[in-house]
């Protein structure tokens, strides 16, 4: 078995002519990589501090120009306040657009044997909101819950809609 | 309902559109589920008056077996109903619907709103009748 120890103790003896050659070439080398490496400054703490401000620098200006940008893209959430209009009717105020519902999208499914267009097997990437073709900024209440309303009948141009939201309980 | 689809929805001046507000616990939700899985079979409707109708007459209790008996009464395939139901695939989509609905501040079941007036609870067809006709005068039909 190999012994370490012996291994290590072998350092104190003196090394062959060619082994001490490469020693030296070695050592030369490293001091001319010291020395070119502290005239680049890749190791002067001034150069370094500078490199620091720089990129805080940046990180600031970044921030400063492009998050507003960043923010008015990609809305995070859309939150629906109802308020009374001035008919006295209740009106759905969003921080963010939501996209004009498409009607067109019931009048593909099969009607059922009483005539309704029941939406219900609809698969979810048929949903209304993304078939949205312009935005509204301000939609109603009903548009709202109209957009992404499965269950349906009637004349899609019929002049009066009835939501209703119940419980079969 | 049915006079209301009789004067309004078969005549072409309602549209008429049911969205899910289950909130009054785990039975509600299965209900809901079911109509889905009624929906699946193109008979939403007629399972939606079926539940509501006896619901008023029998109260009975909407558990799976209930909901399967109705199923049959309408003539669903009652093997894919039941396994529709037991999936749970709507549950999720059922429970984001409420919660849609509630965040506008609805609290009570049922409601409706016609062109955007609400109306609270179970009312006589002919609170109805006034709002919808206000509504076609309004539109000009």
């Amino acid at each position: 078995m190999h012994n370490v120890s012996e291994s290590s103790s072998s350092g104190a003896q003196p090394l062959p002519e060619n082994e001490s050659e490469e020693l030296d070439n070695l050592a030369s080398t490293s001091q001319l990589s010291a020395s070119t490496a502290q005239k680049s400054g890749g190791t002067n703490p001034l150069n370094i501090g500078f490199a620091l401000v720089a990129t805080f620098a940046l990180g600031l200006a970044l921030g400063f120009w492009g998050r507003p940008k960043i923010i008015a893209d990609v809305p995070l959430q859309v939150v629906v306040t109802v308020v009374p209009n001035e008919n006295g009717q209740a009106v759905a105020q969003t921080t963010a657009p939501i996209t004009e519902s498409s009607d067109t999208a019931s009048e593909s499914r099969p009607a059922n044997s009483a005539g309704n267009n029941d939406q219900g097997a609809a698969p979810a990437n048929e949903t209304n909101l993304a078939q949205g073709t312009e935005t509204q900024p301000t939609p109603t209440i009903m548009e709202f819950l109209l957009a992404d309303a499965r269950h349906i009948q009637g004349d899609d141009a019929a002049p009066v809609t009835i939501i209703e939201f119940s419980d079969f309980k | 309902m049915s006079r209301i689809r009789e004067e309004y929805i078969d005549t072409g001046k309602v549209r008429f559109v049911y969205k899910h507000f289950a909130i009054l616990g785990p039975e509600s939700s299965r209900s809901a589920e079911a109509s889905e899985c009624a929906a699946e079979q193109y008979e939403f409707w007629n399972f939606h008056d079926l539940v509501f109708s006896d619901q008023a007459t029998n109260r009975s209790s909407l558990d799976q077996t209930q909901l399967t008996s109705l199923a049959e009464q309408i003539g669903l395939d009652s093997e894919a109903f039941q396994t529709c139901l037991s999936s749970g695939k709507y549950s999720l989509q059922i429970a984001r619907e409420s919660q849609a609905i509630q965040s506008l501040g609805v609290r009570g079941t049922p409601g409706f709103l016609v062109n955007g007036v609400f109306i609270s609870g179970a009312q006589p067809f002919e609170v109805f009748e006034q709002i919808i006709e206000e509504q076609l005068t309004a539109a000009g039909d």
